[in-house]
């Protein structure tokens, strides 16, 4: 059994043969041509371009009315780059200037093009050298007659490991015979990603050298969820794994009885379970799954939704009805965590070659003060009908947190002399999400109502790794024993200032993680609604003196594999994860 | 009549494959030459492969140069889809 990490482009597990194949491989001659043949090569090359744009057009009419067939846009672009006068200019004149024969001229001038491409220093706009490539095996295609790798038709059921998909290829899939991919290259914005999620088939992109490392007829596991890549699996694993297909088609049944019941360790011990949500509409489906509240109200969908630094009353209307809905259940509403990747609408912000270092969430918002006191007075405003409480995001320094609640005392006078009602006494709390914090978390206590760790930012400000970097992702995890440390550090902080603390990062919806969550201190978890039955059923089969025990010798461990070895071998058999 | 105009790109992706697509047609739909160029690198705006390799992402600066009869014309053009929401479906 090998596992091979990569990156999640596309939710599920799905299990079958491997059908592999590499890296497209033409052998182009460097031949030249006699003088006297230079026209007849240019000929065939508006041929080739000909019947390629004819290949394409047959593909988009098979796709037509189909689930995927809003984006045959990508085919269109296709064609626009095939038809592109400049481009038949550069093939020919390479003919002519310089003899090529027309497979060399074409292969030259497009890997240029691609290369090009690659280069520019944007993750997005160089994935879409992928779809040069694709133009140019197009064009070779139908130079040599070579028939297109077959990844379109199949006998039986697989699952596809690539070096790479062209978007034609992943578009001209046949859907009932492809289980799920593996791909070597590609990150969660190709082409390819996309296509994948529109066809809900479980991928994982970005594995470096899956297309290697797996032969044709291996039994591999795509897991979609955690972007890992298991060949040939132990059966154990294997058993697993397809027990979670069946119990993940069974989700709402089974684990709908447990809507009902507490997420009480087996001596007693409440863990509040919450829902992490991006709009109002979703909290139907969090109290649905069990949450007793909504520990994370991100707050950015007002703006991306309206386009524009949303009003005063819209956003008053918007936060108002989450309240109402969860009627005397917490709301924790998060300030706006807008800047670098996020910004939206119509706000422009400077270049910044660090974004993610630089002026976003609540730096942003300090940097635009309207925007953030026009948000607090509807916050504070919708206060009035249920338990809301303010967090503020991203804070780095006990100065931000006083500045911040300056601008709250300020904006609270406001309304009181405008006679408006608002909620004197909102709890105000941070996201403890930079390590500045996690370190010294006893200086925040003090100042705030409560904490809550947000683990995915403060994994990557922690081990220095983005995880959208192919590159680098599989650097990220949880496990770190720095994260484990900093975690504890913040529970133990919290606990001698008696305030509460909450967890709302991906970690507490792993269950590899609740075990040591709970056992460390944390009694309050707030994650995406659809994983709050699986980590109620686990806690519920945990005894938190057998956790507190498992947690402190998690924390003696040095490396993030023995720590993740550990804490699955520590978990309920049936509750073991399927793979890691 | 020969204008020119600076403007920052403020979507997400940037002039990836489909804009620079929209962007191509839209100006081929003047008579005017139009080029579009981001710091040293100046490339013919009416072809798609050009644009796409200019490599115009997010929070390039780029300036657009029309010269023809209908240079303003198309400038108005361009310039409303570069701020408008290209991202979009």
């Amino acid at each position: 059994m090998e596992t091979i990490k990569g990156i999640a482009v596309s939710p599920g597990v799905a299990i079958g043969p491997a059908y592999v194949t590499g890296r497209q491989q033409y052998v182009i001659p460097e031949e030249s041509v006699g003088a006297g043949d230079v026209e007849r090569e240019v000929r065939r090359v508006s041929q080739a371009i000909g019947a390629a744009s004819q290949d394409i057009l047959n593909l988009k009419n098979r796709l037509s009315g189909t689930p995927v067939d809003k984006y045959s846009a990508i085919l269109d672009a296709h064609l626009a780059i095939l038809n592109d006068e400049r481009l038949f200019d550069a093939i020919s004149r390479r003919i002519r200037e310089h003899g090529f024969s027309a497979e060399h001229a074409v292969s030259k001038v497009l890997s240029e093009y691609a290369q090009t491409l690659e280069s520019v220093d944007d993750v997005y706009l160089s994935q879409r050298a992928t779809d040069i490539y694709d133009i140019q095996d197009r064009l070779l295609t139908a130079f040599m007659g070579k028939p297109d790798r077959g990844v379109t038709h199949f006998a039986r059921p697989v699952v596809i490991v690539a070096h790479d998909l062209t978007p034609s290829e992943t578009l001209a899939l046949d859907r009932e015979k492809v289980l799920g991919f593996a791909t070597d290259a590609g990150g969660s914005t190709s082409h390819t990603a996309i296509v994948a999620k529109a066809l809900s088939i479980p991928a994982v992109a970005g594995l470096g050298r899956a297309s290697v490392a797996v032969a044709g007829g291996d039994t591999v596991i795509v897991d979609g969820d955690k972007g890992l890549l298991i060949v040939n699996p132990d059966p154990g694993v294997l058993e697993r794994y397809h027990a979670s297909q069946v119990e993940h088609a069974a989700t709402g049944t089974g684990l709908g009885i447990l809507k009902e019941v507490a997420a009480d360790t087996t001596d007693g011990r409440h863990i509040s379970l919450l829902g992490n949500i991006e709009l109002p509409a979703e909290i139907g489906a969090a109290l649905d799954h069990g949450a007793e509240g909504i520990g994370l109200f991100r707050t950015e969908f007002l703006f991306m939704q309206a386009g524009h630094e949303p009003s005063e009353e819209e956003q008053y209307a918007a936060y108002c009805n989450a309240a109402r809905a969860l009627g005397p259940r917490p709301l924790v509403i998060r300030t706006f965590d807008l800047g670098g990747e996020k910004l939206a609408g119509g706000l422009r912000h400077h270049q910044e070659r660090n974004p993610s270092l630089g002026c976003r969430s609540i730096r942003f918002s300090f940097e635009n003060p309207a925007i953030f006191r026009t948000q607090l007075r509807a916050i504070l405003r919708c206060g009035i009908h249920g338990d809301v409480r303010l967090l503020l995001p991203m804070i780095a320094s006990v100065e931000e947190v006083r500045r911040a609640k300056a601008y709250i005392a300020e904006v609270k006078d406001e309304l009181k002399s405008e006679g408006i009602p608002y909620v004197d006494n909102m709890p105000v709390g941070i996201m403890v999400e930079v390590p500045s914090v996690a370190i010294a978390p006893d200086a925040f206590a003090k100042e705030v109502d409560f904490f809550s760790i947000g683990t995915n930012d403060l994994i990557q400000y922690t081990v220095a790794v983005e995880r959208v970097n192919e590159h680098v992702a599989w650097l990220f995890t949880p496990a770190h024993p720095a994260i484990l440390r900093l975690i504890k550090n913040v529970v133990t902080a919290a606990e001698a200032a008696k305030i509460p603390v909450s967890l709302c990062g991906e970690m507490g919806s792993d269950p590899v993680f609740t075990v040591y969550l709970v056992g460390v201190g944390i009694q309050e978890l707030s994650v995406a609604p659809p994983a709050l039955p699986r980590i109620k059923r686990l806690i519920r089969l945990l005894s938190y003196q057998d956790a507190r025990r498992i947690a402190d010798k998690a924390l003696a461990l040095s490396s993030a594999r023995e720590i993740t070895e550990f804490l699955i071998k520590s978990l309920p058999e049936t509750d073991r994860p399927l793979s890691d | 009549m020969e204008i020119s105009k600076t403007i920052t790109i403020t979507n997400k992706y940037g002039l990836h494959a489909r804009p620079a697509m929209q962007f191509v047609q839209l100006a081929g739909k003047y008579a005017s030459k139009v080029s579009i160029s981001k710091g040293e690198k100046v490339v013919d705006a009416k072809s798609v492969l050009d644009v796409l390799t200019l490599g115009a992402n997010m929070g390039s600066e780029i300036s657009i140069r029309a010269e023809g009869d209908d240079a303003e014309e198309a400038m108005a053009a361009l310039l409303e889809f570069l701020t408008g929401d290209i991202d979009k479906d």
